[in-house]
Formats: C-alpha cells, structure tokens, sequence
C-alpha cells in the first residue's frame, strides 16, 4: 500500500513541479509573486478542453497549443501590465497579479459558465498493472512529460545564450544592464514561459482532472509552498519539493482525510518555515 | 496661518460625521442600508489591516481567519452556551489574539521575511478554513445560525431592522479611527513607521522592534475579530466560504491600497469606492450569475495599481495642495 502512495504521489507531484517551475521562474528573476498562476493554468486546461470538444484533439496532443497559446498570453500581459509595476514594491505587483487573476477567472466563468466539466474518451485511459501496483496512464504519461519539460527548462536556463542572460539578471540586474543585457526582452520571455509551463501542466490535468473556472484556485497556494520550501528560484528545489508534496498531499489524503490532504501540506509548511525560515526545505 | 487651516479641516470631519449619522433619517431603503453597513463594516477591517501591513509593512493574506475567528466565537458561544453576543465577541478577540500570537511569535523571532510571512499568514488561513469546514461541532459545510433572540442592544441582533447596525457598526469605526490617530501621533505610531522605514536601522538605534510588531499584529486582529462577530450577528447565518475565504482578506487589503496604505483615511476612502460598488455592480450584474461584476473589479485594481500606485488618497491630496497653490 504504502508503495503505490508513494508511486501515485509523486507522479502527481511531478506535475505539481511543473506548475511551481513556472512560479519559481517568475518569482526567482523578476521578483514578482503571480496571484495568477492558477488562473493561467485553469486557462491552459481549457484551451485543452476545446481543442477536444470542437476539433477532437486529443489532450496530450494539445499539450503544444496550449502551451504556446500561455506562452503568448504571458508575454502579453507582461507587455500589458506586469512591465509597469516591476519595481513596485511588493505588495503593490501583489495586487495587479491578482487583479489578472479576478479578470480571468471571471472572464472564463462569463464565457464558459461555471459547470464542472471533464474530457470523456481520452486517448489516455486506465491504468497499468505493475506487479501489485496500479498505474494510472494518464496521471503516468503526465508526470513523465513534466519531467521533460522541467529538463528541457532546466537546460535551457543553464546552457542556452538566453538562458545565461536571464540567469544574469536575476543576479544582478544593474551588472546585467551595463554589459547590455536586453533586460525588458528576457522578463518578457521568462513571464512566458513561466506561462506556459502552466499551459502544459493544464493540459496535462485537463486528461483526468475535473475542468472549470475554480480549478486553477488551489494550486495558487500550492505552488506558493512548493517555490518556498524549494527555495526561491531554484528549479531543481522545486522539482524535488513538488515531489515530496505529492507524497504527502497522497499520503495524508490517505491515512487522515482526502478533505485534509491540502491544509496538511500548509501546516507542513508553517513548520519548516518556522524552523529555517529563510531557506525552505533544500536551499542553503 | 496653521491655526486658520487646522480649523476648516475639523469642521469638514465633524460634517461628514453629521452626514451619516442623519442618513438613516432620510434613506429607508433597505438596500442603500446594506451598503452603507458593509462599506463601513469593509471601512473598519481594511483600517485594521492597514495597523499591521500599512504601518509596518507585514503584509498578511490572512487576516480572513480572525474575521472569522470572530464570527464563529459568537455564533458557537450564543449558540452552545447561551453566551451574551457582546461576550462572545470579546471572546473573538481574545481567541484572535491567540492565534495571532502563534503566528507572530515565530515569524517576528526568527525575522521571517515579507514574502514568507505573506504566504505564511495565507497557509494559516487556508488550515483553519479546512478545520471549520469539517468540524462537524462548529456546524461543518452546512454553516451556523445564530439563535434568534428579543431584539435589543444588549443581545446585539435586530433581525431585518438594518438602522441600528448601521448605527453600532459606525461607532465601532469611528471609534477605530479615533484610536489609530492617536496611534499615529503617539510614540507608538512613530516606532511603527521607523520598523517599515528601516527595520534594522530602527533596531539599532534602540526601538524593540519585535514587541511593537506584536502590539501592531495584535490590534489590528482585534478590530477584525469584532467586525466579524458584527457580521455574524448581523447575517444571522454564515458558512466557512463566507468568513474564511482568501478573498475576504483580499476585500481588507484592496480597499487599504487603493486608497493609500499606510494612511489614516485612505483605508476609509479606498473602502468607500470599493464596496458599494462592488455591492452594486454585484446587484444589478450579478444576478446572472457571470462575473462581470469580478471583471469591473479586477480591472479597476489593475487601473489604480498600474497608474496610481500611491492610492488614491495620495492623488486627492495633491489635487487639494494644487488648488491652494494657485490661490
């Protein structure tokens, strides 16, 4: 028993990373804390769940679209919003994040209403049997997609021109500047693929998870406490603490109550901040 | 010259004074009532959380939980026990001040930064939702009434008759602003801004910084504790989502920036755009059931944050010096 909560949670924790990644990005170089993490994720579960409905797509196969399609959204609203209120202080970027968040809860409950729907017949069914273990498919093929995409991410920022480049600035954006980094160009693409790593976690739960307006809500709080525990920044912190938090969100749901599973991972989590308060679980 | 300024300012306060305490006199509608209660009673709350973010810059995303720390300690007190409201709501406090010392205690020690303390104070909110929400004593999911008594100020309910909580939840921010003048001419009030100013600084020139943060995290869940257990005796019923809900301490928080944080009037002036027309967009739209009142909302936010990061209180002052430089 004890192994098949420990295999099924962490392969919902590995999506749970993904959504953090995209947080811890954002929060790491730019400084900002997006109340609309959530909002764009339930965004990237509807892009899937109409490219379903109307055109029969497949949601693994519309893992691109919706991540493109968040990638540009997030890009959009940095252009828009996110630019102006960079060096505000902290409570005011707070306030404009969840402002977005409102605008776009609200605007996919005008258009899409607030019925809880799922997608019926995926491509993705079911689940292996692995010795005495059960495997569900689609939660199997999603944990392993997040994996590649938090990878591709990690690289990227670690190996690639760019990557370096906002790596720089996240350092010291003075320094970065005067040796010409194109600041204002990099936030644009982090605050993007920030996005879009919530576009594809979206359509990767759209394959099992229940799709409306207020089903990006709790992983706000969720990827706050993974980014935190994980430390700032850090994407291998947040794989490891996305994991470690879908083992016990499984664990807890299990042996105490599902209705406590969440509130369980923040009590977790008031208690490591307590104990190392500026650090979280991995940094040093 | 200072005299002749300080005077016109007074008169302008004592008139507005006048103004709402004649209002219930010459408005009957029930509505306009409501707006009125809520936006006084949203006037208070985000005062209150202005004592702790808008002064010493702590932002708390919690602040929901001793609102309804203050609810359920009436409702669960009359109903239970028999307690008197105006005992239970003591009570509320008290059990707010509890709980933010357990929160305080370990967060201002170890110097925990603004963002955990932020996300912290959220975690705490959303632990305490879950409980309540189970707690089949505390009346679970389904909420909790409170029993129905004689109507009178002493078992603080009136039923439908909305003219005396507007009038008990008028004095209880008047009272409140009262207070945080008298905070902000006080030793106190200065120490307060110094913590936000420059914490260490502020410590090294001898201010306990830590004790007054306490004091500041105190003070200002007791005032949301009493607005909560006002709310609960003046709903009469109220379930978990309705207290303890992120966006209820957002609804504390909003109000405070947008009319200018850390500022005496700019909670109230923030409060007084903010609820009735949300009240009233969630009127005449919300019916529907679609949101658009969210979506006015959000942008609004959005508007003031991007172009008036100062809040709006800031902005009016300016247009006031404006005038009087001209003349």
């Amino acid at each position: 028993m004890i192994l098949q909560i420990l295999v099924s949670g962490s392969m919902m924790g590995l999506i749970y990373a993904l959504v953090a990644v995209g947080l811890t990005l954002i929060w790491g170089v730019m400084d900002i804390i997006n109340f609309a993490h959530g909002d764009l994720m339930m965004l990237g579960m509807f892009v899937s769940y109409w490219a379903f409905v109307f055109f029969g797509i497949d949601p693994l196969a519309s893992i691109p679209l919706s991540a493109i399609g968040l990638f540009l959204l997030g890009m959009l609203l940095y252009k828009l919003i996110i630019k102006r209120i960079i060096d505000a202080p902290l409570i005011t970027a707070l306030l404009a994040t969840y402002g977005i968040s409102l605008v776009l809860k609200n605007l996919a409950l005008l258009f899409f209403g607030p019925d809880y729907r799922t997608i019926k017949n995926p491509l993705l069914e079911g689940s292996w049997r692995l010795g005495g273990l059960y495997v569900s498919v689609p939660k199997a093929i999603g944990a392993i997609i997040s994996v590649l995409v938090i990878v591709l991410i990690y690289f990227f920022i670690k190996k690639s021109q760019t990557g370096r480049a906002i790596q720089a600035i996240s350092m010291d954006r003075q320094a970065a500047l005067l040796v010409g980094v194109d600041v204002g160009r990099l936030y644009t693409i982090t605050f993007g693929i920030g996005a879009a790593c919530t576009g594809v976690a979206g359509a990767i739960l759209s394959n099992f998870f229940t799709i409306s307006p207020e089903s990006g809500s709790t992983y706000v709080l969720l990827s706050f406490v993974i980014v935190a525990l994980g430390g700032f920044g850090s994407i291998t912190g947040a794989l490891s603490a996305g994991v470690l938090i879908g083992i016990a969100a499984t664990l807890g749901g299990f042996y105490i109550s599902p209705a406590f599973k969440f509130a369980i991972i923040f009590a977790a989590y008031l208690v490591v901040v307590m104990i190392r308060p500026e650090k979280g679980l991995f940094g040093w | 010259m200072n005299r002749v300024k300080a005077i016109p300012k007074w008169t302008w306060l004592i008139f507005l004074v006048v103004v709402f305490l004649i209002f219930p006199f010459f408005v009957k509608k029930e509505f306009y009532l409501h707006v009125m209660i809520m936006t006084f009673l949203f006037a208070l709350l985000a005062a209150s959380w202005n004592i702790l973010g808008g002064f010493t810059g702590y932002v708390s995303f919690g602040h929901a939980v001793f609102f309804g720390l203050g609810a359920y300690s009436v409702a669960v007190l009359g109903k239970n026990f028999a307690v008197n409201p105006w005992l239970g709501s003591i009570t509320g406090a008290l059990v707010a001040i509890g709980l933010a010392s357990i929160i305080a205690f370990p967060s201002f020690q170890t110097g925990l930064r603004a963002h955990y303390f932020a996300i912290a104070t959220w975690a705490v909110g959303e632990v305490i939702r879950v409980i309540f929400m189970n707690w089949m004593y505390v009346g679970g999911a389904t909420g909790i009434m409170i029993p129905l008594t004689e109507p009178s100020l002493l078992n603080y309910q009136y039923h439908t008759n909305k003219v005396p909580y507007y009038y008990i939840i008028f004095s209880f921010l008047v009272l409140e602003i009262v207070l945080i003048y008298f905070i902000t001419k006080s030793r106190f009030g200065y120490y307060l801004r110094a913590i936000k100013g420059n914490e260490e600084a502020a410590e090294n020139i001898g201010i306990n910084t830590t004790l007054f943060k306490h004091l500041a995290y105190y003070l200002s869940a007791t005032f949301v504790a009493i607005g909560g257990a006002f709310y609960a005796q003046y709903e009469l019923y109220f379930d978990p989502p309705m207290v303890f809900h992120v966006g209820i301490s957002m609804k504390m928080i909003l109000p405070a920036i947008l009319g200018g944080i850390g500022t005496i009037c700019g909670p109230i002036i923030g409060a007084a755009i903010m609820i009735p027309l949300d009240q009233f967009l969630r009127a005449y739209l919300g019916g529907i059931g679609s949101g658009i009142n969210f979506i006015i909302y959000g942008l609004l936010v959005l508007i003031v944050v991007v172009f008036k990061p100062k809040g709006i209180y800031e902005f009016i002052g300016n247009l006031f010096k404006k005038g009087k430089g001209e003349q």
